[in-house]
């Protein structure tokens, strides 16, 4: 047998799972409390210990593999100029390398700026601004505040390049850790995201893991550890793009709904759709991750219940006469409780379907209807995921629901035309990872990428 | 030319107007004449002028017009470039600018009270502008 162990350390559970590449299947899953707190390599021994037991044997394994979310995940602050322009276009950046933008800062830093990101301790900032050759006072200005921040972080570049020598010096008279990426943002119009990924990739094999205490996951590994939002990111790149050998699913979103956050994926053009379309803003990219930070089942679950009031979204029936508050804040305080129920487990689907809802408006893009001389135009901003086939669902409310009222709360929430300017998709087929196996297949994929597709394919769960 | 650096210009069709030709001609002699320029197409809101300049270090902005509503379109415009810090921008408005005005004069007193350092008439040729933002550029 030539097998595979894939190992993912999250801030809840470590979970593990055996592959066995030449059969092309799934020989094993297991999952167990993380231990983060103690040793860390006590849930990976405990994992790999479970998996091998339910093989049935001791297996040596031919590659092992391994991502983490552990320790906050990659906590990351953007420093930007304008808001819709370059901070946009480094936060999402960021989104694509697998952090987690914690808060994000535009124009001049100001003093509480700089207070708030000294509290907030990121663990990488992110520094953009001016497309090149573009505005230089304000970078310059805020390389001079950065380099007086009371944080360890390193910082990436990634602005104007015509200051980037300076900033870099600037960054270095003060002995801050500086690194110089390609500008995010180099002409209006145009996004360029892959040297700033590939930086903040770097760092957090080099340094963040090792601050973090996860790099002793290194002895059961034999490739570099990389952050689980990415592992997710590239089983979806995957499934999507496909490979010469294997056929992909083609343009795709997937939804990764935790206690904490709501990730929103998708591999898809976004090109408009609708006659006499035209586009504006940033131009997205085709592989686009969004991070919703106040949206979750547990840690953030006030904060999706609140900002369902404040979006006006329609309490299911099954449920519209109870008071939800009482409810989310006992979920919130108590983040490992699992659903018991039919009640609880009917709670946990309206929130997640509040989440979804919001964090899918997010991230798709919106029509402006403009009246003109020559007639109606519609403008286009962000994404048009309207005629998206397939949609990924990926957290524990998907594999511990009835298919039934998963289907339901998805439609609900994300085919409900309730705003017609919105460009979310109509009638996707939806896809469930019941065996938490998406981790697994991106961090494979990028040695056996036909073999993961096919395990990919094979095991994601069609439900209407 | 005698410019110093190779100076920035954004510019793009104002309002709801989606005539982009004469504009584009106008991008390209720009282009050809040295200078860097950040064309934003068509239906482009007073607030993108803006970001864009802000994000670009743009010295001067070229409003362009054709449908009749410019001079509704580009009202406050200064006033709003001098909020977000651009105080010392140029601003050009060029194009058909007023519906119902008989001479071009009223127009561009019109324009220039908005705050446009100059205004263009319909059938001008892209040299005089180039000639305008050489002379003005090198003033400020």
């Amino acid at each position: 047998m030539k097998a595979a162990l894939l190992i993912d350390i999250g801030s809840t559970f470590t979970k593990a799972c055996a592959i066995d590449l030449l059969e092309e299947e799934i020989l094993a899953t297991a999952y167990t409390p993380s231990t983060t707190t103690t040793d860390i390599s006590e849930g990976i021994e405990r994992a790999i210990y479970m998996v091998n037991s339910a093989v049935g044997k001791k297996i040596d394994y031919h590659i092992r593999l391994a991502s983490s979310s552990a320790a906050g995940g990659l906590r990351l602050v953007v420093v930007g100029l304008v808001p819709e322009l370059t901070v946009k276009a480094g936060k999402l950046s960021a989104y694509g390398a697998g952090a987690k933008v914690i808060a994000s800062y535009s124009y001049k830093l100001t003093k509480s700026a700089m207070l708030e990101i000294e509290k907030l301790n990121p663990d990488i900032l992110l520094f953009v601004g001016g497309t090149d050759g573009g505005n230089e006072e304000i970078i310059l200005w805020n390389a001079e505040k950065i380099s007086q921040l009371k944080i360890d972080a390193p910082t990436i570049y990634g602005g104007n390049k015509t200051v980037a020598e300076e900033v870099r010096d600037i960054l270095l008279k003060k002995r801050k850790d500086i690194f110089l990426a390609e500008n995010v943002l180099s002409k209006l119009g145009e996004l360029n995201t892959s040297s700033v990924q590939d930086m903040i990739r770097k760092i957090f094999i080099d340094r963040i893991i090792i601050s973090k205490g996860i790099d002793k996951v290194r002895r059961y590994i034999d490739e570099d550890i990389i952050p689980t939002p990415l592992a997710v990111f590239n089983a979806i790149k995957l499934l999507s793009d496909g490979t010469e050998q294997v056929q992909g699913l083609g343009e795709i979103m997937a939804i990764d709904i935790g206690g904490a956050t709501t990730d929103i994926y998708s591999s898809a053009s976004g090109d408009p759709t609708i006659d006499g379309t035209t586009l504006k803003d940033l131009p997205m990219p085709y592989h686009m991750r969004t991070v919703e930070g106040d949206l979750g089942l547990r840690v953030n679950a006030i904060s999706t219940l609140n900002e369902a009031i404040l979006n006006k979204i329609k309490r299911s029936k099954k449920i519209d006469k109870i008071d939800l508050i009482p409810i989310v804040e006992k979920l919130s305080k108590n983040i490992a409780i699992k659903p018991q129920t039919d009640f609880d487990k009917i709670v946990d689907m309206e929130i997640a379907g509040y989440a979804i809802k919001i964090a899918i408006t997010r991230h798709v893009g919106h029509i402006k209807t403009q009246f003109t001389p020559v007639g109606k135009m519609n403008i286009q901003y962000g994404k048009d995921l309207q005629k998206i086939k397939a949609l990924i669902c990926v957290g524990g409310i998907f594999s511990n629901s009835n298919a039934g009222n998963i289907v339901a709360m998805l439609n609900e929430s994300i085919c409900n035309r309730h705003d017609p300017f919105s460009l979310s998709p109509e009638q996707p087929k939806y896809y469930v990872d019941n065996h938490y196996i998406l981790y697994g297949m991106g961090q494979l994929s990028k040695i056996y990428p036909d073999i993961s597709l096919k395990i990919l394919k094979n095991t994601l769960e069609i439900l209407n | 030319m005698g410019r110093r650096k190779k100076e920035t210009i954004v510019t793009g069709v104002i309002g709801a107007d989606c005539h982009i030709i004469g504009n584009r001609v106008l991008q390209i002699a720009l282009t050809d004449a040295g200078y860097n320029v950040v064309g934003l197409g068509i239906l482009v809101s007073q607030e993108e002028f803006i970001l864009a300049a802000i994000e670009t270090n743009a010295s001067a902005i070229l409003v362009s017009s054709l449908y009749g509503m410019g001079e509704i379109d580009c009202q406050g415009l200064r006033e709003k470039c001098i909020e977000s810090g651009l105080n010392n921008i140029t601003l050009y408005v060029g194009g058909n600018l007023g519906l119902g005005k008989k001479n071009w004069s009223d127009n561009e007193e019109t324009m220039l009270k908005h705050g446009f350092d100059r205004a263009f008439p319909p059938e001008t040729m892209p040299e005089d502008v180039i000639k305008a933002l050489d002379q003005d550029l090198l003033a400020n």
